[in-house]
């Protein structure tokens, strides 16, 4: 495998995954990546730094950014509630503690950029400078994003906790 | 002297990113606060959550389009389709004489060859080398008179910042079908696209249509006898809030 499939091909699995937490579509996400990836070979000698993820991460990033406000503009968004878990690709809900779905709801909720930098950390496992690479903010910015999204987040699901009891049976 | 507890250190905290330094701060304010430790041992439980809900994605096999040797292959047969359609132009023209090599120009002579045409200049001009000095944005307004001139109209060059593209640079080019004019825009991630546009003899209005030549997308449209085609290595999805924007902006000119 030469220096550039090995740079970017093990970053491949992690950026469908983020994909799919943006669009929920798993072939509209596979597309997303597959233009991602494209651009990156085509751009490669022209990158900036030595990090190639959050490079490939913040390319990924505005393209989802995009197809999030062409979709926004035909009003094409599936409301959560209405997608199969099965149809999505993600995990089945657990038995016993959180419930996916509830989750997932609940991130949707979230803005945007504090939907992002929740993605990048949590899921991503990106570290704060990554994240604030990818976004194009600073750190200190990144940090308050993170802090502002999981208080909502736990919010929002602590007031969900009805719903979550009922479909835990 | 340490530094007060940051809701920087909580979030490290959750994420087990904490200093070796921050350790014992940030453990001391929190057996001093066992509701702050409640409610971040929430949080990264729903942290874990959400990782879990996206881990099944990340285990599948990825698609064989993905390998970098496939992507690159793709590239380096780059508008195969134009060449063959080139090549069958030609066999029509050797074959059946000069006159039918001429009905079957305009077919081609439309909106389909001006894209072709956005698509070699985009190849060309869009790459990471410095524009030469007569192409710099500087030089929009020597731009726009020489290209008005020729074309006997008004031309305009889009403002695409609204679309994430700022104007790089631009040219009067040559084409089979006369001078057209290349505008350039740069975007963020070095990304890059170009907008071609030169009068139609024919498809003097058309609907916006994508379509893709091997890694290069394209969305092209013509309207009022004036031809349009943005381009760029991007999906004619991607390109098509583009390809709006700008004929939003045209439509007024």
């Amino acid at each position: 495998m030469d220096a550039l499939a090995a740079a970017i091909e093990p970053l491949i699995p992690g950026l469908r995954r983020y994909a799919l937490a943006w669009t929920r579509d798993a072939a509209a996400a596979d597309d997303l990546v597959q233009d991602c990836l494209e651009r990156a070979v085509a751009g490669w000698w022209r990158r900036r730094g030595d990090n190639v993820r959050p490079w490939l991460y913040a390319i990924l990033h505005n393209l989802l950014v995009d197809y999030g406000r062409r979709q926004k503009r035909r009003g094409g968004m599936v409301p959560i509630e209405d997608v199969d878990e099965a149809m999505i690709g993600v995990a089945p809900a657990q038995e016993a503690g959180l419930h996916h779905g509830d989750v997932l709801r609940a991130l949707d909720a979230l803005p945007v950029e504090q939907r992002a930098v929740l993605l990048l950390v949590s899921v991503e496992d990106l570290s704060y400078a990554e994240a604030a690479a990818v976004l194009g903010v600073p750190i200190g910015t990144v940090m308050s994003r993170i802090s502002r999204g999981r208080g909502r987040l736990s919010a929002m699901l602590a007031a969900g906790d009805q719903p979550q009891v009922r479909s835990a049976k | 002297m340490t530094s007060p507890v940051g809701d920087d250190d909580l979030m490290a905290w959750i994420d087990g990113r904490l200093s070796p330094e921050r350790q014992p701060v940030v453990a001391a304010f929190l057996s001093a606060h066992p509701d702050v430790r409640m409610r971040l041992i929430n949080q990264a439980e729903q942290a874990r959550a959400l990782a879990a809900a996206f881990a099944p994605v990340a285990a599948q096999p990825i698609p064989a389009a993905m390998r970098i040797d496939a992507i690159r292959e793709r590239r380096r047969r780059p508008g195969w389709h134009a060449a063959l359609a080139a090549s069958l132009l030609l066999a029509v023209g050797y074959g059946g004489g000069w006159m039918s090599a001429r009905q079957f120009m305009p077919a081609s002579a439309g909106i389909k060859s001006l894209e072709q045409e956005a698509t070699d200049n985009y190849r060309v001009f869009a790459i990471d080398t410095p524009l030469p000095g007569e192409m710099r944005p500087d030089n929009g307004a020597g731009l726009i008179r020489a290209a008005s001139i020729r074309f006997g109209r008004r031309v305009a060059i889009p403002d695409l910042r609204r679309s994430g593209y700022r104007y790089a640079g631009g040219q009067l080019v040559a084409t089979p079908h006369g001078p057209a004019a290349l505008f350039l825009y740069n975007g963020a991630g070095s990304t890059s696209v170009a907008l071609l546009t030169r009068p139609m003899k024919i498809d003097k209005s058309a609907p916006m249509a994508g379509t893709r030549d091997g890694d290069v997308g394209r969305v092209s449209w013509a309207l009022n006898g004036m031809g349009y085609s943005v381009v760029g290595a991007r999906s004619p999805e991607a390109l098509h809030p583009i390809a709006e924007e700008a004929q939003r902006q045209l439509s007024r000119t």
